[in-house]
């Protein structure tokens, strides 16, 4: 193996946490998020050589890892098994009154309403909140232009502040 | 409350607006109590947004993650390296020749009439189908991942021994592998043209299904790494 391949090979190890981080937001799971990951990771391997030195390898991956999503959204039905209805936590968050949610919600609960955002609401802040990307690295991963990563970004901090505030989506769904 | 979108908030909080929106959502926070909620509730979720996934960023690298890394080139899960070049051909019907190089033989004309590029190959008198000079040019010369007319996405050895490429144009994929000094067509696959001997969509989005079979018919010993491609375009493919 050569010393770029190494280098190489380091640098993609460095990222797995941050990969691992994405993975999980955007499918709402640990396991399906590490599943990406491996992908990815196989995929920049064997695309090497196609990698730009000086671009940002994480933002590569992402791009990967989301595309694999989607790919894999569209003939695997676990998606559905993340999906599911949250009423009863949304209510029991909101019994308290509106002024102090995040005293009270638990990282769990946040997880699981993260699953009620559309998945492309759910990727884009993903990557602007989470893993801190601009709105250009957003729009270059996602490959939507930035007007539609603010509208997406905007709407899906909307239903999560919502649904912290207990209120049904119904009527919100875009 | 104050005519600031959702949208503005959104990139305030992000610092993606300029100064001038950045004083004016600033001006209106202080004006409009309601708003300075608002604005205050998404601040907070972002607040608990990115400590709900940080378990990962303190977990030791799993296992299986290593053990990808830590494995050459040459030992990497295929299947895995294959779908990983989904972005170069487009799903759909292809028509898959596969291992009948007979059936190859009778389309290969057909097939090549329509590429963009001016790869060929010609049938030998005992029914072989082989590349033609240019295009043996081409095959013995270009790097995976260079783009000189056809594109090479992989270069391996199969169980026989011979260097095989995996090679791509605008219309079509193949496999040719070399052998007595020809590069032999094992499979062509085209995109776009109609099918008429055998209907297939990829299975998983990666490499298409004429190829695939081709690759497992043949077996491979060896996917060739950089390094080892550039010695054997350096010593001919010998």
């Amino acid at each position: 193996m050569s010393h770029g391949q190494n280098r190489f090979r380091q640098d993609l190890r460095a990222v797995i946490p941050r990969l691992r981080r994405f993975g999980h937001a955007l499918t709402g799971s640990p396991d399906d998020g590490d599943d990406l990951v491996q992908e990815a990771l196989e995929k920049a391997l064997a695309r090497e050589d196609q990698f730009q030195p000086g671009t940002r390898l994480d933002s590569w991956l992402y791009k990967i890892m989301q595309n694999a999503w989607i790919d894999r959204k569209r003939t695997d039905s676990r998606r559905r098994k993340v999906m599911q209805p949250m009423e009863e936590e949304v209510h029991s968050i909101s019994e308290d009154g509106r002024t102090s949610f995040d005293a009270r919600i638990t990282l769990r609960q946040v997880r699981e309403m993260m699953t009620r955002l559309h998945d492309d609401e759910r990727a884009v802040l993903s990557l602007v909140s989470i893993e801190g990307l601009t709105y250009r690295q957003a729009s270059d991963v996602l490959e939507i232009p930035i007007g539609t990563v603010m509208s997406r970004l905007a709407r899906a901090r909307g239903k999560l502040v919502a649904l912290l505030d207990g209120n049904d989506l119904a009527g919100q769904e875009g | 409350m104050d005519r600031i979108s959702d949208e503005m908030i959104s990139a305030w909080l992000d610092r993606e607006c300029s100064s001038e929106q950045g004083a004016e959502i600033e001006a209106a926070i202080a004006r409009d109590p309601s708003l300075a909620l608002k604005v205050a509730r998404v601040a907070r979720l972002d607040r608990v947004l990115s400590p709900a996934y940080s378990d990962a960023l303190n977990a030791a690298v799993p296992e299986r993650f290593e053990t990808l890394l830590a494995a050459p080139r040459s030992q990497m899960n295929l299947r895995g390296m294959w779908s990983g070049f989904s972005n170069w051909i487009s799903p759909g019907p292809v028509l898959a020749l596969g291992a009948s190089l007979a059936v190859a033989a009778a389309a290969v004309g057909v097939l090549l009439s329509g590429l963009n590029t001016s790869p060929g190959f010609e049938t030998t008198p005992d029914g072989s189908v082989i590349a033609n000079n240019a295009l043996s040019a081409r095959l013995a010369e270009i790097r995976s991942g260079e783009d000189g007319g056809i594109r090479v996405k992989l270069s391996l050895r199969d169980e026989a021994g011979r260097y095989c490429r995996q090679f791509e144009t605008p219309a079509a994929a193949g496999l040719a592998c070399f052998e007595s000094g020809d590069w032999r067509l094992e499979t062509l696959s085209n995109g776009q043209k109609t099918v008429s001997q055998g209907s297939y969509v990829m299975a998983d989005g990666g490499v298409d299904p004429g190829t695939a079979a081709a690759l497992e018919r043949i077996g491979i010993s060896e996917v060739l790494d950089r390094e080892q491609e550039a010695r054997a375009i350096a010593n001919g493919w010998k």
